[in-house]
C-alpha cells in the first residue's frame, strides 16, 4: 500500500473525544461506524472544516496541518474534496454554476478529470440549468459529486452520500460510486455506517466506535475480528446478535449469471450480474442462515458446501446455539459462524472438535443487500 | 393637484434622509447582527436590548439623547465639531442619523433572522472548493442573507420617511434642511386653512408607505421562490 492520506487526529467537544490514527492509499477506505463515532468530525478535521487540538495530517508528503510544526493550513488550500451528507449544493445558483464553483483551482492541476468527463461519469449533462431545489435526492448528490471531483482534489471526502436517499435512488448512485471507484486513482474516505455499502464500495475499512478506531485493515479480516462484530452486529453469545462471517474472494469464471469465487474457504457459487473474471467479491454469510450436516452432502440443490471442524458450541439461550467452524482445508481461513437450534446439536451428536459439512445456499448470498448483485 | 415648491422640498428631504440613514446605517447592522446570531457572550442580552431602545421608547426620548450626544454642546458633538468642523444638530445630516438610528432594530431583525436560518456547512462547502474566507462571504454567504438585507433596508426605509418624534427634538423643524414630509405636514396643521396642504402630505406618504409595502412582499417572495423554489 502506497500511503497518501496520513493523519492523525486528537480533538474534544464537550465529552467527546476523537483520537485516531488513519493511512489511506489510492482506492475507497471506508470508515464505519454508528452514529456519533465521530467520522464527521474525523473529516472535518482532515478537510480543515475545524481545528483538531493535536495531530497532523499528510496528503501525497505535503503538511497540511501539524501541531507540532505549527502548521493548519486553511480549506481552500488543502485541495480535498469534500461530499456532504445533504449535498450542500449551493442553492442560489444552477447546477452548473454550483459545477463550476470550484474549477478556479483545478484549471491549475492537469491531471484533474476534465468537465465533460465527469458529466459523462455522473450524466449529470440533463441537469445542468436546473437550480439545486428542482433536484431529487440523488441528484443533488451526484452533483455534489461532480462539484467535488471538478476541484481537482487530492483526496475526496464522503460523508455519507447515500443516506439522505431512500432504497431505490441508493441503488441508482452506487452505479455511479462504482464507475467513479474504477475511473478515480484517488485515496476517497467513505463515511457510513451502512456495512454492505462498505462492502459494495471499499477496498479498505477503518471501523470507528466512541472516537477510537476499532479496526483498520482488509475487509475480510477487519470484519470478521470479535469486537467488530460485537460493535456491529451484536455481542458474541447474546441471542439478540446476529453474527456474519464475511468471505472475500476472487472471481475465477462467469457463466449465465453465476460466478464463481474463490475464497480462504474454497469456491462459491453465487449468483451475479456485472461481474467479471478478476473482481474482487465480498460474501456476506448470515450465521442463521447456515445450515450444518455431519457428512458430505450429496444430492443436494445447496452447491456451496465445505469440510469444517467445530471449534466452540456455545449456547445463547431461547434454544439456540452458536457454533465457531474452523475451515479443514485452511486452517488460517476465518471462522465460519453458524447458528442452529440445540436440539439439532444434540439430535447430531455435534461436539467441539467433530468434523461437519456448513451448507450454505446460493440464493442467500444473492439477496438485496448483499452486494453480489 | 400638484405639490407645492416647498412640498417638494420636504419629499426630496425625506428621501434623501431616508436614503442616506439606511444605507449608513448597513454595515454596521450586518455586524451586529452576525455577533447576535452567531456568538454567545455575556452582556448579550443588554447589546440586544439596546439595538431595541429604539422600537420601545419614546421618539422624542431618542430625539432628545441624540441632542445631549450629538448637539453642538453634546458630549460627542462638541469634540466633533472642535475636531472635525462636523455638527448635525440642525442639519439634514442630523436627521439622517435620527433614521439611521429609528431603522436600526428593524435592520438588525430582519438580518439577524436570515443569519440565523443560513446554512454554515454551505461556507463550508465553499471553502473546500477553493474560496477563501472573503470569496465564500461574497459568493455565497451575501447572496443567501440578500433576502433579509432586502426586507430590513425597506422597512428601515419606511421608518425613516415617517420619523416624526426624534427628528423634530434632535434637528428641529426647518424648512429646506430638516422639514421631512411629517414634519411639513405637522407645520401645514398649525397654520389656519393648512387643510389642503395636509391632505396632498398624507395623500403622498400613504402611497409611498404601500409601495414600500409591496416593493418588500413582492422582493421577498421574489427571492425567496429563488432560493429554496417555494412560496413564503
Amino acid at each position: 500500500m502506497s500511503v497518501r492520506l496520513a493523519a492523525h487526529v486528537r480533538h474534544q467537544a464537550g465529552d467527546f473525544s476523537l483520537d485516531i490514527a488513519l493511512e489511506a492509499a489510492a482506492g475507497i477506505t471506508a470508515l464505519l461506524g454508528p452514529s456519533g463515532a465521530g467520522k464527521t468530525m474525523l473529516l472535518n478535521a482532515i478537510a480543515g472544516l475545524i481545528r483538531p487540538h493535536e495531530g497532523h495530517v499528510h496528503l501525497n508528503g505535503r503538511p497540511l496541518f501539524s501541531t507540532a510544526e505549527n502548521i493548519s493550513q486553511p480549506p481552500e488550500a488543502r485541495q480535498i474534496g469534500y461530499v456532504f451528507q445533504d449535498a450542500k449544493l449551493f442553492p442560489h445558483l444552477s447546477v452548473l454554476q454550483n459545477l463550476s464553483y470550484g474549477r478556479a483551482r483545478a484549471s491549475a492541476v492537469p491531471h484533474a478529470l476534465s468537465f465533460d468527463e465527469v458529466i459523462d461519469l455522473l450524466a449529470l449533462g440533463e441537469l445542468l440549468e436546473r437550480r439545486p431545489h428542482h433536484l431529487s435526492g440523488g441528484e443533488k448528490q451526484r452533483v455534489g459529486i461532480g462539484r467535488a471531483l471538478l476541484s481537482a482534489p487530492h483526496l475526496l471526502l464522503m460523508d455519507e452520500p447515500l443516506a439522505s436517499l431512500d432504497p431505490k435512488r441508493r441503488g441508482e448512485i452506487l452505479p455511479f460510486l462504482d464507475a467513479l471507484h474504477q475511473k478515480l486513482k484517488l485515496p476517497v474516505l467513505y463515511v457510513t455506517h451502512n456495512v454492505d455499502e462498505s462492502l459494495r464500495l471499499a477496498d479498505r475499512l477503518v471501523v470507528m466506535d466512541k472516537g477510537r478506531a476499532v479496526a483498520q485493515g482488509g475487509i475480510e479480516e477487519v470484519l470478521n475480528e470479535e469486537n467488530v462484530q460485537a460493535l456491529l452486529f451484536g455481542q458474541a453469545g447474546d441471542v439478540t446478535s446476529e453474527p456474519v462471517t464475511f468471505l472475500s474472494g476472487r472471481c475465477l469464471s462467469a457463466v449465465e449469471d453465476v460466478a464463481e469465487i474463490e475464497t480462504a474457504w474454497g469456491t462459491f457459487l453465487i449468483p451475479a450480474r456485472h461481474i467479471a473474471e478478476g473482481d474482487i467479491r465480498h460474501l456476506r454469510i448470515e450465521a442463521r442462515e447456515v445450515a450444518l450436516t455431519t457428512r458430505k452432502p450429496e444430492g443436494l440443490s445447496i452447491q456451496n458446501a465445505f469440510e469444517a471442524r467445530i471449534k466452540k458450541i456455545t449456547s445463547i439461550g431461547s434454544g439456540l446455539c452458536d457454533l465457531c467452524l474452523v475451515c479443514a482445508a485452511d486452517e488460517e481461513a476465518p471462522l465460519l459462524r453458524a447458528r442452529i437450534t440445540r436440539r439439532a446439536v444434540y439430535t447430531l451428536g455435534l461436539e467441539e472438535g467433530a468434523t461437519v459439512w456448513p451448507l450454505i445456499k446460493t440464493a442467500v448470498l444473492a439477496r438485496p443487500g448483499t452486494i453480489t448483485q | 393637484m400638484s405639490l407645492t415648491p416647498a412640498e417638494l422640498e420636504a419629499l426630496r428631504l425625506s428621501l434623501l434622509v431616508a436614503t442616506v440613514g439606511t444605507a449608513a446605517s448597513l454595515l454596521p447592522a450586518l455586524g451586529i447582527a452576525w455577533v447576535l446570531a452567531r456568538y454567545r457572550f455575556p452582556g448579550k442580552i443588554l447589546l440586544d436590548g439596546l439595538i431595541h431602545l429604539p422600537l420601545v421608547l419614546p421618539p422624542v426620548v431618542i430625539g432628545y439623547i441624540l441632542l445631549v450626544g450629538l448637539g453642538r454642546r453634546g458630549v460627542i458633538g462638541a469634540w466633533l465639531y472642535e475636531s472635525f468642523g462636523v455638527t448635525f444638530a440642525f442639519t439634514w445630516k442630523g436627521a439622517a442619523i435620527v433614521a439611521a438610528v429609528m431603522g436600526f432594530p428593524l435592520l438588525v431583525r430582519a438580518l439577524r433572522l436570515s443569519i440565523e436560518t443560513l446554512d454554515d456547512g454551505l461556507v463550508g462547502a465553499a471553502r473546500t472548493l477553493g474560496a477563501g474566507p472573503f470569496r465564500a462571504f461574497m459568493t455565497v454567504t451575501l447572496p443567501l442573507i440578500t433576502p433579509g438585507l432586502l426586507t430590513g433596508a425597506i422597512l428601515a426605509f419606511a421608518r425613516a420617511l415617517g420619523e416624526f418624534g426624534a427628528t423634530i427634538a434632535f434637528v428641529g423643524n426647518i424648512p429646506g434642511q430638516t422639514q421631512t414630509l411629517p414634519l411639513a405636514l405637522y407645520s401645514a396643521l398649525q397654520l389656519p386653512g393648512g387643510e389642503e396642504a395636509a391632505w396632498r402630505i398624507v395623500l403622498i406618504s400613504t402611497l409611498f408607505a404601500v409601495a414600500l409595502l409591496g416593493l418588500s412582499e413582492l422582493s421577498n417572495r421574489f427571492l425567496t421562490r429563488r432560493l429554496t423554489g417555494t412560496r413564503p
